[in-house]
């Protein structure tokens, strides 16, 4: 009697948090799975159910294989820049410079501005002739050139912007692991005749590791995810250059009104990111916490 | 002179005084307490004989050469820390030589020396356990092994017992000791605990609002407390201070004459008894008992002398009840006398007529 009064209130305790959960995350996927395997409704045409159809036609989609290979350098790249230099501005201003106050809030300054924001400021920079970077490039005799209309720089430009926009949000982080760290702990290792590289290498990035996990989720959950400069920019373009694999979703979502296709696209998007978050608190997880 | 060698030390924290002209100085296998209430400065000279903190002026001479401008790496020392500083991510046996391997020491002589230190402290089977498996006694031996591989001829230690359960520090009082006299080496730690102080060390720095107090052996400071600071402090329960009124007959106590100590200029003394040294008996100064504590080997009877306090104590049971009334005596050898405004020793401790 008891046990099913409380598991009666335990059930409505729970309710409200899994009427949001299953609305807004679990319904969505389950729907989407089930419109990876129809086809998209045309006009007077309905729905059919076609069964694995959808993924067939991403085997043989180059602009798909494009934009996973697009993804894929994008992530590699800007993961591992963007978390070493927010690593290196934290040690830096957790030093006890002069001005850290001021140093921290202009690298924190990228992160609390909005994408949309960001991507415009940057179209100017990246403006040929007169932006900023081509400025600089001018000097070297490098000048002239569209970074963002030219297939081999796009990318590279996008990914620029990225790092400059997400290392300071990863900063904070770090910065706040960094000030977790006992004083005395580096009192020892430097009493016991660690060099400061000694003590970065074997004492203070392996304290760091959980938040190197936590961090490299975030980023790798932005580097799918994070798309409105694409969209601000260069709309996938030249020649699919900058189409990442969720700007791929939205286009031919809501630009080719593709439905099918499109959530056959995000169901494979989703399972990318199950794996890799499987991976990271299955595996990396047990390493890197010590308590 | 191979011990430490502390000169002139000062340290200021902007007006704040820490540590104000502290000198003295260790032999080569000495184990010196520094003693003193928190805030006296103890732990800062320490730091600073460590060399993690930057003295403002004075000099520390580590076995005879000056290290006062040298990183704390190369002070040739080691040290046990109040939290242990153990790393959180290495194993037992990785914290333990974590300073051979960042120095270089081949892994062959790390290894011979690692099971040496382990047999040591008995630490055998915990090798591969990271320190959040161990118990606070078998951390505290992994920080000892940590400061003692590096063999270095000198090893500070902060408060190494403070974080121990009671039964734990008894042990680990006589571990260390046992320790630093196998490995002849010299050994400050810092404690506020008399008992440890006392029981453990060579000799005993007490420090005071960052002045060194009295720098002594344990026999001398129980015996010949240069104030009533250094009195109050040792002994459990500390010594009795008692303001003398004075009269015609000298100083008086609860209204019993104490003939002054020869040659005391008039002024105003304090006489000092410890505890242990008061008997009751049945002529002398008048009291009446106002508690008792019992702890089965003696007892503690807190008397009250006139308007004031006097703490008495026996072995085995109390002869005496709650709100009786009783006589006190104490031998003239037992009377410290102190100045009441500097609050510093008169004379030796003969000199005064006893009670009796």
């Amino acid at each position: 009697m008891k046990a099913s009064r409380n598991a009666l209130y335990g059930g409505l305790l729970l309710l409200p948090a899994a009427v949001l959960l299953w609305t807004f995350t679990y319904q969505p996927i389950l729907g989407t799975i089930v419109d990876s395997l129809f086809s998209t409704a045309r006009g007077k045409r309905p729905a059919v159910f076609v069964g694995l159809d959808q993924y067939q036609r991403m085997i043989d989609d180059p602009v798909f294989w494009k934009a996973m290979g697009n993804n894929l350098v994008y992530a590699l790249t800007t993961i591992p820049l963007s978390m070493a230099l927010a690593l290196m501005m934290a040690l830096l201003v957790n030093s006890h410079l002069r001005g850290q106050a001021a140093v921290r809030m202009a690298y924190f300054t990228p992160t609390i501005l909005p994408m949309v924001a960001v991507a415009n400021i940057w179209l100017f920079f990246y403006a040929p002739d007169y932006g900023l970077v081509d400025r600089f490039l001018q000097i070297f005799g490098w000048g002239g050139q569209n970074l963002l209309g030219m297939p081999d720089t796009a990318l590279g430009a996008l990914i620029v912007i990225t790092i400059w926009k997400e290392a300071g949000f990863f900063m904070i982080f770090y910065l706040a692991a960094l000030q977790q760290i006992s004083p005395t702990l580096l009192e020892a290792a430097g009493l016991e005749g660690a060099s400061y590289w000694q003590t970065l290498r074997r004492v203070i990035l392996p304290l760091l590791m959980p938040t190197t996990l936590f961090i490299s989720i975030n980023a790798v959950i932005g580097a799918f995810r994070l798309v409105d400069h694409v969209v601000v920019m260069t709309k996938g373009a030249p020649d699919n250059a900058t189409t990442l694999l969720l700007f791929y979703i939205y286009q031919t979502g809501f630009g080719y009104w593709d439905t099918g296709y499109a959530a056959a696209l995000t169901v494979v998007l989703l399972l990318i990111l199950a794996l890799i978050a499987l991976f990271q608190f299955g595996y990396v997880d047990k390493k890197v916490h010590y308590r | 002179m191979s011990g430490i060698s502390v000169r002139n030390l000062v340290k200021r924290w902007g007006s704040v005084c820490a540590v104000d002209d502290v000198s003295f100085e260790t032999g080569s296998c000495e184990f010196v307490a520094l003693l003193g209430p928190s805030g006296c400065g103890k732990s800062t000279t320490l730091r600073l004989i460590a060399g993690l903190e930057q003295a403002t002026s004075g000099t520390v001479s580590i076995a005879g050469r000056d290290v006062t401008s040298l990183p704390s790496s190369q002070r040739n020392l080691s040290m046990v820390f109040q939290s242990y500083a153990l790393f959180p991510h290495m194993t037992v046996a990785e914290n333990i030589v974590f300073g051979l391997s960042v120095r270089g020491t081949p892994k062959a002589e790390r290894q011979q020396r690692l099971r040496k230190i382990v047999d040591l402290l008995g630490l055998s089977a915990l090798l591969d356990r990271r320190p959040s498996q161990l118990s606070g006694g078998q951390q505290q031996r992994v920080a000892l092994g940590r400061a003692l591989i590096a063999e270095t001829p000198v090893c500070l230690l902060d408060e190494p017992l403070s974080n121990l359960d009671a039964k734990l520090r008894a042990e680990m009082r006589n571990e260390i000791r046992t320790l630093q006299r196998r490995l002849r080496i010299a050994m400050v730690f810092v404690t506020h605990d008399q008992t440890e102080a006392m029981s453990m060390a060579d000799r005993i720095i007490l420090m005071r609002e960052g002045r060194v107090e009295q720098s002594g052996t344990p026999t001398e400071l129980y015996e010949e407390p240069v104030s009533t600071f250094a009195a109050r402090f040792i002994g459990t329960p500390p010594m009795n201070i008692l303001d003398l009124s004075p009269s015609d007959a000298g100083f008086v106590v609860g209204g019993i004459a104490q003939a002054p100590p020869d040659g005391l200029p008039p002024g105003r003394y304090q006489l000092g008894v410890r505890p242990e040294h008061i008997r009751f008996s049945d002529r002398g100064v008048p009291a009446r008992v106002e508690s008792i504590e019992y702890f089965g080997a003696d007892t503690i009877t807190a008397c009250q002398v006139g308007n004031q306090r006097l703490l008495v104590r026996t072995p085995g049971r109390a002869p005496c009840a709650a709100d009786d009334t009783v006589f006190l005596s104490w031998p003239e050898s037992a009377q410290h006398f102190f100045d009441e405004g500097s609050g510093l020793r008169c004379t030796g401790r003969e000199g005064a007529k006893a009670p009796s």
